[in-house]
């Protein structure tokens, strides 16, 4: 009985398609040839691509947006990882209350969060630089990246670090050559979860840009605002590209099991 | 090469434990009570005893994970309290052999010496050779989940054995094999042991895998050490009723002492019986005490209840319930005045012995041990086994 | 993997990066409880009255709360479909879990981007109905509570569907088969069985959905206009366009308690809902 009715199965895979419907809609509006945006499209052409890659506004608003994800990527999992390895391994007592400072955030609704960053930021001065907005998506990714070394961390046996010491590796050896590769997944799964997260930010992002400095969803919303030029769908295309990108790779090292696996709390 | 980690010959001094006063608290709960035990260099000696017994504690001390509440322990006359695990001549086989899952056989071999920053060449020719001791010979670029239960054993003993150290502990990592295998590789690590004369410190909860295997035994319970000795020591001659019920078969005769004198006579449910006081030497019993009687199964004889009690033997009639030939040896079942006893015979001296028949059971007066009997703290060990 | 070693104070060094991040998160929370009750040097409740005094202020609350719920309920109907589809393709289940999360972690602005495209009044859907002959005039799909519902159930199906396939996939595979051997039809088995077993994930997602909905700016701030107002667009102009912080603070602060009593309410209903199960 592992089958479903043929009903329930079409309404399922309707729904699936309706998903990515958008994004579709959005890629075909990007080779559209006329000067607004039109679906389906009139005329075919790559010049809202060529645009795209000619406006400097654009290829800044990618790369920050680029290094930002991998800075914040880098550093919330380093943090992650000592945190959890510290409880796991010498305080398990306070791990309970670690988690529940960990996750609060979750329970923030954006616009708050937001709300919350910007007054934050404005006392410390950075508003509309890259430090607000690492700071901000180092308290927004926390919970994610934090989830999958729980789990990995938790996993490891302890006599394994025991059996590495006693065969004369100090601490760090063990912890370099016995516990990070076997937590390989789930440090993966936090890199490029939480980049992803980073790179597709706007909520909270949005009140913390400045002259200086905005990211490419921010830029994006900015300008559908703004004008709703057709150069907008060719920007989204490489944004969804790059973010599929990021899942297949994460499908690849580390595997998806993880978004589907139930809480252990 | 480093020469200090490879004596070219052991030196028989080495790998000599002194364990003094030890204990080991949980907060409230002491799970090692002072205990005080010499492991000579290059012995095989294994802690036994029931599961909570303090036996991996004590392991566990001598490795480094955790360290005494009480008490000091030395290994080759030093003080090992401010040595971490990292620096102790030790090598360890953990129950779970915690082999790294993400190292071939070779790998997981090679890693402590690696740490050791040995030259590669000394590194290829010092695997193999433990690769080839522990009969693992081919499978050297195996994933440790490529290998069976046998063989991930023969490649957390070669991991150890390779750097060579001085003490080798062992934690019940025979526990998780079926019986054949666990024969096999019994053979094995005591061959291995008087090839190598390492120090092998075996823990496990099975007293007959310690006594095949093990020079000597030390029996604990409840964080206390019950006895310590020769295999044959602890067999014929066990200090208490629960080293005595620990280690092989035993038929328990409890009674009370009817008087003390030149002789010891002991009333059971089997009958009265007047015992040398040597075999209560360690009780001490006045008239009245509550005491056990202990016979060993092979000790027991039978006779025709016609036949005439030979000097030195005590004797009680019984009748025969069951015979069971295990082949060169018999069983049998009795019951004298409704206490149910085993005895074990040689096949081939035994007579016909059908159910119900009468005969008399004989012992000689020596052969029996008496004790007081178990706490119940110590009782309870004997429950969870059950 | 407790080795059950003491710590050492230089050990517990490792716990102080995350400490930092999470001591910011929680300044962040009390700079925005200062801004919002102090004014001129004291205490004050000024921007919280500035706030409940406005009739037309009640409306955007109340059209936040709806709307969310709506949307809430919306998304785990829609997504439950999809949830069983892929509980049920072993095979292709990595496959078709890729065309979830697509659309889940690509950026709110280009999802909503899309459906710009698609539900404006030169946008596909118009287009499409009047080529059909259905329609003579455009339909007003956008800024509007419309738009708002169709954009943010979207956008928000793949972490209910997530969510549930996380539920379904726990659930002991022979219990399903048991009900099945006890008699039981397909759909009694899936009422009885899978269902139940499926509410924590189901209320997971209108927990987190219903959140998300609440503190959304972005989505109703494109597809509701600037007249179909949320707390989120609210919040967004008083941060943006008056600069008035404090009221912006005043604002977050109702929504924070806003969701924080939804919140007890939902998990009140889950407790109900979930008698007997654990």
């Amino acid at each position: 009985m592992r089958k479903m009715t043929p009903t329930m199965k079409m309404l399922g895979i309707a729904l699936l398609l309706f998903l990515p419907a958008p994004i579709f809609i959005v890629f075909g509006a990007s080779f559209n040839g006329s000067g607004y945006i039109q679906f389906p499209p009139e005329s075919w052409s790559l010049r809202w691509y060529v645009e795209a890659f000619t406006d400097p506004r654009w290829g800044r608003a990618v790369l920050t947006s680029l290094w930002i994800a991998a800075v914040v990527a880098v550093l919330i999992t380093a943090i992650s990882f000592l945190a959890a390895y510290f409880t796991l391994r010498y305080a398990p007592k306070i791990s309970g209350w670690l988690e529940l400072a960990i996750f609060s955030p979750l329970f923030f609704p954006h616009a708050s969060m937001g709300v919350a960053a910007v007054a934050l930021m404005a006392s410390m001065g950075v508003v509309g630089t890259p430090i607000a907005i690492i700071l901000a998506h180092l308290m927004v990714t926390i919970p994610f990246s934090y989830r999958p070394i729980h789990v990995a961390l938790k996993s490891v046996d302890p006599d394994l670090i025991r059996a590495a010491e006693v065969m004369g590796a100090s601490e760090l050896r063990a912890l370099w050559d016995i516990i990070l590769p076997i937590c390989r997944s789930g440090i993966l799964t936090s890199l490029l979860f939480t980049g992803i997260i980073s790179f597709d930010e706007v909520t909270v992002t949005m009140f913390l840009i400045g002259p200086e400095i905005t990211t490419l969803p921010v830029q994006i919303f900015t300008f559908i605002q703004d004008d709703a030029s057709p150069v907008l769908a060719a920007i989204s295309t490489l944004s969804v590209i790059i973010t599929f990108i990021a899942i297949l790779l994460l499908e690849r090292v580390a595997g998806l099991s993880f978004f589907v696996q139930r809480q252990s709390s | 090469m480093n020469d200090k980690m490879t004596p070219p010959t052991r030196d028989a001094a080495v790998g000599s434990i002194h364990i003094e006063n030890v204990s080991k608290s949980y907060g409230d709960a002491e799970v090692l009570s002072s205990v005080s035990l010499d492991i000579p260099a290059g012995s095989f000696l294994t802690l036994l005893g029931p599961s909570g017994c303090g036996k991996t504690t004590l392991l566990r001390l001598i490795a480094g994970f955790i360290s005494p509440t009480r008490g000091t322990i030395r290994i080759d006359g030093r003080d090992m309290t401010q040595v971490p695990t990292q620096k102790r001549p030790i090598g360890m086989v953990f129950q779970n052999l915690a082999l790294f899952p993400h190292f071939s056989v070779s790998e997981n071999i090679a890693y402590g010496l690696k740490l050791r920053k040995t030259d590669a060449a000394e590194m290829q020719r010092r695997v193999s050779k433990f690769i080839q001791l522990v009969g693992l010979d081919g499978l050297g670029d195996r994933r440790i989940a490529q290998l069976s239960g046998g063989q991930k054993q023969r490649v957390a003993l070669a991991r150890s054995l390779v750097l060579e150290p001085s003490i080798l502990l062992l934690d019940e990592p025979l526990s998780a094999l079926d019986l054949q295998l666990r024969k096999q590789l019994q053979f094995a690590l005591k061959d291995i042991q008087k090839q190598l004369r390492t120090t092998f410190v075996f823990v496990t909860h099975d007293q007959e895998e310690a006594t095949m295997i093990s020079d000597r035994i030390v029996v604990m319970s409840n964080g206390h050490v019950q006895q310590v000795g020769t295999p044959q020591d602890i067999y014929s001659d066990p200090q208490n009723l629960f080293v005595s019920k620990f280690i092989g078969e035993v038929n328990e005769l409890p009674g009370k002492v009817l008087s003390v004198g030149q002789n010891l006579a002991v009333e059971t449910g089997a009958g009265s019986f007047e015992l040398p006081t040597s075999v209560a030497r360690r009780l001490d019993p006045v008239a009245g005490d509550k005491v056990t009687i202990c016979l060993r199964p092979e000790k027991i004889a039978i006779a025709d209840p016609a036949a005439p009690v030979a000097p030195g033997m005590v004797s009680a009639d019984a009748r025969v319930v069951d015979t069971l030939v295990i082949g060169p040896l018999t069983r049998v079942t009795l019951e004298a005045q409704g206490t149910r006893m085993t005895s074990v015979q040689m096949t081939d001296a035994l007579g016909p012995l059908p159910s119900g028949a009468s005969v008399r059971i004989a012992f000689a007066a020596d052969a029996a041990r008496v004790f007081a009997p178990l706490t119940a703290d110590l009782a309870t060990a004997f429950g969870d086994q059950a | 993997m407790n080795t059950g070693e003491k710590p050492t104070l230089a050990k517990g060094l490792m716990l102080l990066p995350a400490l930092i991040v999470l001591g910011l998160f929680f300044t962040s929370v009390i700079m925005l409880f200062s801004n919002a009750f102090v004014d001129r040097g004291g205490f004050s409740l000024k921007y919280f009255e500035q706030i409940l005094a406005r009739p037309d202020y009640h409306v955007v609350f109340y059209r936040t709360v709806i709307t969310s719920i709506i949307v809430a309920l919306l998304a785990v109907l829609l997504a439950y479909p999809i949830a069983l589809l892929l509980w049920r393709s072993e095979k292709h289940r990595n496959m078709l879990l890729i065309v979830v999360l697509v659309p889940w972690l690509v950026s709110l602005v280009v999802r909503t981007y899309g459906w710009i495209i698609l539900l404006g009044p030169k946008g596909f859907v118009n287009a499409f109905l009047g080529w059909v002959g259905v329609i003579d005039t455009p339909l007003k799909l956008m800024f509007n509570d419309t738009g708002i519902i169709i954009g943010l159930t979207h956008v928000l199906i793949p972490f209910a569907v997530i969510s549930i396939l996380a539920s379904l996939l726990s659930i002991e595979e022979n219990l399903e088969e048991a009900s099945r051997v006890l008699g039981a039809g397909r759909w009694q088995t899936f009422k009885t069985i899978v269902f139940p077993l499926s509410l924590p994930g189901v209320f997971t997602s209108l927990m987190v959905i219903y959140l998300a909905c609440v503190g959304a700016i972005v989505t109703p701030l494109l597809l509701g206009g600037i007249t179909e107002k949320f707390v989120g667009s609210q919040i967004y102009q008083e941060v943006m366009a008056t600069f008035n912080m404090s009221k912006a603070a005043a604002w977050s602060i109702c929504l924070l308690s806003l969701s924080f009593v939804s919140l007890v309410i939902l998990k009140f209903i889950e407790r109900r809902a979930l008698r007997g199960q654990e």
